[in-house]
């Protein structure tokens, strides 16, 4: 039996799919209704919650600079929060330009090939942009954040213990998070959701196969 | 539009039927495709401007969502799974006592990568090289070259599946 042979059954097959009858209009005008579950739509969300955290931390540290609760003597001492400040309203702006960019996946009606290099370009850019949103939390929290401290301990205890003190902060937050980690993966939280990198770096492998299988001839 | 675009699935509902019983094994997640497809044609609709045929244009936003933006494993919690008394994806097995090569053709089929799926669906539904090569995106002679080698491989597995079943 040959492949024109099994085309013969396909054709059968189309014929018995058209005697089928007629999907239900209701049916139909409810499915144009429901939410799309397609990765376009689950990186859009993701990227709306990264907007709404971005938003809420601007504001309470835009907030923290104007009440300066800490009081601060000396202006030196707000540039860490600055810089996080500065760092928040950089991610925020990016996740809107990105946001923004997903516009082109929005309607798969371009070539199979135009369409996957567009999602696997969206899928770097998602994982460059996690990648930031991580290093610059950890980093603002963990050393940035004690560092407005730093010169008041150092006035208070002398550099040493000044140092010390500071950065206690930073290995009771370093503990916090390697023990965060290791209960979540144990427990298998995150592993399918796109703050996972395995996951974003699965699905990219899977597509770019796919894209080279296309490409080669 | 609404009502157009539903004439228009009804219409060519068995180019999704097909698309969903290549992509997806389990009933739930064929049902699951099946509206992303019609959810992304929907989307898709106001922007096609008749451009290429609509049965062109289907296959490409259909193959699209089944291929890369379809994912099998995310839960959609506020998607409730239409019903079986509402609607039903018409199976390959239910035709297979009418023809005993529907069979083979599925395990056959089943072996393909998930590009492959979509040139030998293309090729079975008598597109032309030209039009698969608009839908794919390759050139028609890269098309020609795959359809050789997936039918080398599809009568390789038939040939087998015979001789296990004697």
């Amino acid at each position: 039996m040959n492949l024109d042979e099994l085309k013969g059954a396909w054709a059968a097959y189309d014929d018995q799919l058209k005697s089928t009858g007629d999907i239900d209009d209701q049916v139909i005008a409810g499915m144009i209704r429901k939410r799309s579950i397609s990765t376009v739509a689950t990186i859009k969300k993701s990227y709306l919650y990264g907007i709404y955290f971005c938003c809420f931390y601007v504001l309470a540290f835009a907030l923290l600079n104007i009440g300066d609760p800490f009081d601060y003597t000396r202006d030196f001492d707000q540039i860490p929060l600055n810089a996080m400040l500065g760092a928040l309203i950089l991610i925020l702006v990016i996740l809107l330009i990105a946001r923004h960019a997903m516009k082109k996946l929005e309607v798969p009606g371009q070539s199979l090939l135009t369409y996957l290099e567009n999602v696997i370009k969206q899928y770097r850019q998602t994982q460059k942009l996690l990648l930031w949103l991580v290093c610059t939390i950890m980093f603002s929290a963990s050393v940035l954040f004690p560092l407005s401290f730093l010169s008041r301990k150092i006035a208070k205890s002398g550099l040493w213990w000044g140092l010390i003190d500071t950065f206690s902060l930073l290995i009771v937050i370093v503990i916090a998070n390697v023990i965060t980690h290791l209960l979540a993966k144990r427990k298998g939280v995150g592993e399918r959701s796109w703050w996972s990198f395995k996951v974003i770096i699965k699905e990219l492998e899977e597509l770019k196969t796919m894209a080279a299988e296309l490409k080669n001839g | 539009m609404e009502k157009v675009f539903i004439e228009m699935i009804n219409e060519h509902r068995g180019i999704i039927y097909k698309v969903c019983n290549l992509y997806c094994l389990e009933k739930e997640y064929k049902k699951d495709l099946f509206q992303e497809i019609v959810l992304q044609l929907w989307k898709a609709f106001p922007s096609f401007r008749n451009e290429s045929q609509r049965s062109t244009w289907m296959y490409r936003v259909a193959l699209n969502t089944a291929i890369t933006i379809f994912r099998k494993e995310s839960k959609a919690p506020e998607r409730r799974s239409i019903s079986d008394a509402e609607f039903e994806i018409p199976d390959m097995d239910s035709f297979e006592d009418q023809h005993e090569q529907m069979g083979l053709l599925k395990q056959a089929i089943n072996t393909l990568t998930q590009i492959e799926k979509a040139i030998i669906l293309l090729y079975l539904e008598e597109k032309s090289y030209e039009e698969i090569s608009e839908i794919i995106g390759i050139t028609k002679t890269n098309v020609g070259v795959k359809i050789n080698r997936i039918k080398i491989k599809l009568e390789k597995v038939i040939k087998s599946d015979r001789y296990e079943l004697r």
